[in-house]
C-alpha cells in the first residue's frame, strides 16, 4: 500500500492560488490493454481524492481520442488543451478547467485534433513540474498501448496505478507494462482490479484477485466491482464516486483513502451473498 | 559441405566466419542456417570474419541485408584483404584485421565437428572443452549458466547460449531461449526453448511446468489446453524418439 506522507496537507483546504503543497504526488493510471477502465478509474479517483479535500489535477494524455473531459462532463468548457500548453499558446491557469461540482478538482484536457507526437516525454515532465507545489495529486490518464502515448504518460510519474480486469489478456497487458517500467527508473506500482464479477470468479470463468496477484506480484490498492452505475454515471458526466451508495463508489473512496495512507479493509465482494446481507444491509440490492 | 561457415554467440555479439568457397553458396548456407536457428541470434550485433577473401561493396551489402532480414545488424568486418576492408569502411562499418576467431582454425569448423554443429559452435565461444556428460550421463552445453533471479514478465526475453536458470516465475507472454537446459525454480507459464541451436539432449524443468509452448531443439509441443491444474508439482520436459515428453520429476529416470 501507499505509505503515509506526513508532510501532506491532510484534509486541509488550500485556497486557490494560496498555500503551496510541499509534496505533490504525480500518479499515472495505465494498463497496457485498452478498454479496461483507465479513464473511468482516473475520473473516479480524482473525484474521490477531491472529496477528501485534496487538490487534484487530472491530465488526459490520450491526444486525439480525449474522453476524460466527457466523463467529468466538462467537454463544453474546453478552450485550451495540453498541446496548446506545451506549444506555448496558453498558460497553465488558462488550460486547467475547474470541475463543475468539486472546487479542488481540475482537468487538463487532451487535444482532439492532434497526434500523439504533438507531446514529448520531456514536455510531460515540464508540465508536471509546473504543477508540483500547486496541488496534492496529479493523476495522469494514459492512453492504451505501450508506445509513444504511454511513454509520455509515465515520463513524469512518481507512482503508477495499474488497472486490470480479471481476464488473461488484461493481466498480460499489465505484466507487460510492469516489465517495461522495471527497465526504467524504479516506480512504485499498485494494482487496481476493475470490473470484478464475483459470480464469474465463483464459476472459475474469470481470475480471482489472488490469481492476478500471483502473476503480477505487486501491491493491491483496490478492487472495483462490475456495476452498471459506473457506466450510467460516465454517460451523465458525473462519475459514480460523487455518490456514496453504490459498491463501486465505495470501492473508489476506499482506494483514495488507501492512497492517503489509511488502512481500509477491502469490500467483501467475493463472500457468499447471504453472509454479506447480514453484515451490510445496503448490499441487498446487489444480491440478485 | 556445411563446414565453411561458423556462427557463435559471444559476449560481444554474434561472430560469423566465412570459410573457403563461393560467396553465393556460403550466403545460401548462412541463410538456411539462420532460417533454422536465427531466432536465437535475433537482435544480435554481428562481426563478420572473412579471412583473406576479397569482398566488394555489394558483396558486403548482400550479407548485411541477409542478416537484417533475420534482425541482426552487421557492425564489424574482419579481413586481411585491403579491398574488403576499404569496402566495409565505405559502408560505415567497423573493420578489423584478420583475427582468427577463437576455437577454429580458419573461421570454419572441422569436418569432425560438423555432425554436432549447434553445440560445438556455441562451445567454442565460451569454454573449449566441448560437450561432456556428467556423472549421471546428462549431456550439457559447456557455456556458462545464466542465473536470472527475478520474475520474467510478459514481453521480456531471456536469451543465452548456455543453460538458463530462473529463480522466479516466467509469466505468460515471456520467453526464455537457451542453448542449453532451462531450469525454472518457480512457475513456468511463458514460452521456453531449450537446446535452441539443435541440442536435443537439453531439458526444461520447472516447479510448475505449464507453459504456453515448450521447444527443445527443433521440436515444439503445446501442453494440453484445459486451464490451470489445481495441484502443481515439479516436471521435466525432454526429447525421446523425436518427441517431447513431459513427466513428473519423481518419475524421471535419466538414461535407460
Amino acid at each position: 500500500m501507499f505509505e503515509i506522507t506526513p508532510s501532506m496537507s491532510s484534509g486541509g483546504q488550500p485556497s486557490a492560488g494560496g498555500t503551496r503543497v510541499t509534496d505533490t504526488r504525480i500518479i499515472t493510471v495505465t494498463s497496457g490493454k485498452g478498454g479496461v477502465g483507465k479513464t473511468t478509474t482516473t475520473a473516479n479517483i480524482g473525484v474521490a481524492l477531491a472529496r477528501l479535500g485534496k487538490r487534484v489535477v487530472v491530465i488526459d494524455t490520450d491526444i486525439g481520442l480525449r474522453n476524460l473531459d466527457m466523463m467529468l462532463g466538462l467537454q463544453n468548457r474546453i478552450i485550451y488543451d495540453l498541446v496548446d500548453l506545451v506549444e506555448g499558446r496558453c498558460r497553465m491557469q488558462q488550460a486547467l478547467i475547474r470541475d463543475r461540482l468539486l472546487d479542488e478538482l481540475y482537468l487538463l484536457p487532451a487535444a482532439q485534433t492532434r497526434g500523439k507526437s504533438a507531446v514529448s516525454p520531456a514536455d510531460m515532465v515540464r508540465v508536471c513540474t509546473q504543477l508540483r507545489g500547486e496541488c496534492d495529486y496529479v493523476l495522469v490518464d494514459s492512453p492504451a498501448g505501450i508506445d509513444e502515448g504511454f511513454r509520455n504518460a509515465v515520463a513524469a510519474a512518481d507512482e503508477c496505478l495499474l488497472v486490470a480486469t480479471p481476464e488473461a489478456n488484461s493481466v498480460r497487458g499489465v505484466d507487460r507494462v510492469l516489465g517495461i517500467l522495471e527497465g526504467k527508473r524504479p516506480l512504485k506500482c499498485s494494482l487496481i482490479i476493475n470490473r470484478l464479477r464475483a459470480d464469474m470468479v465463483r464459476r472459475k470463468r474469470s481470475f480471482s484477485p489472488d490469481e492476478m496477484l500471483e502473476t503480477l506480484d505487486i501491491d493491491l490498492i483496490g478492487i472495483v466491482p462490475e456495476a452498471e452505475e459506473v457506466l450510467e454515471a460516465n454517460a451523465l458526466g458525473v462519475p459514480v464516486a460523487h455518490g456514496d451508495e453504490s459498491l463501486a463508489a465505495q470501492a473508489y473512496h476506499n482506494i483514495a483513502r488507501r492512497m492517503l495512507g489509511e488502512e481500509v479493509p477491502f469490500l467483501p465482494l467475493l463472500e457468499p451473498v447471504a453472509q454479506r446481507r447480514g453484515l451490510f444491509g445496503f448490499l441487498k440490492k446487489l444480491a440478485g | 559441405m556445411d563446414n565453411s561457415i561458423s556462427i557463435k554467440g559471444t559476449r560481444d555479439g554474434v561472430a560469423i566466419a566465412l570459410g573457403e568457397g563461393e560467396l553465393d553458396r556460403l550466403s545460401a548456407e548462412l541463410e538456411r542456417y539462420l532460417e533454422r536457428q536465427g531466432a536465437f541470434f535475433r537482435g544480435g550485433v554481428v562481426t563478420l570474419s572473412v579471412g583473406g577473401r576479397t569482398m566488394l561493396r555489394e558483396d558486403i551489402e548482400r550479407m548485411q541485408s541477409l542478416l537484417a532480414e533475420h534482425e541482426m545488424a552487421l557492425r564489424t568486418v574482419s579481413s586481411s584483404d585491403d579491398v574488403t576492408v576499404a569496402a566495409a569502411t565505405e559502408l560505415g562499418l567497423h573493420t578489423a584485421g584478420a583475427e582468427r576467431p577463437a576455437g577454429s582454425s580458419d573461421g570454419g569448423i572441422s569436418p569432425a565437428a560438423a555432425a554436432d554443429l549447434g553445440e560445438r559452435r556455441l562451445e567454442a565461444s565460451e569454454e573449449p572443452q566441448g560437450v561432456h556428460a556428467d556423472a549421471d550421463g546428462i549431456a550439457r552445453a559447456g557455456a556458462r549458466a545464466l542465473v536470472v533471479r527475478r520474475r520474467v514478465r510478459a514481453g521480456q526475453t531471456i536469451r543465452h547460449s548456455g543453460t538458463v536458470v530462473v529463480i522466479g516465475d516466467v509469466n505468460a507472454g515471456a520467453e526464455v531461449i537457451a542453448g542449453g537446459d532451462v531450469v525454472v525454480w518457480g512457475r513456468l507459464r511463458g514460452m521456453v526453448h531449450a537446446g535452441c541451436l539443435g541440442n536435443a539432449s537439453a531439458v526444461v524443468c520447472a516447479l510448475d511446468l505449464s507453459p504456453l509452448q515448450v521447444r527443445i531443439a527443433d521440436l515444439i509441443t503445446r501442453p494440453e489446453e484445459g486451464g490451470a491444474r489445481d495441484d502443481s508439482y515439479p516436471e521435466v520436459a525432454y526429447v525421446r524418439d523425436h518427441s517431447i515428453y513431459v513427466e513428473r520429476w519423481t518419475a524421471i529416470r535419466w538414461r535407460d
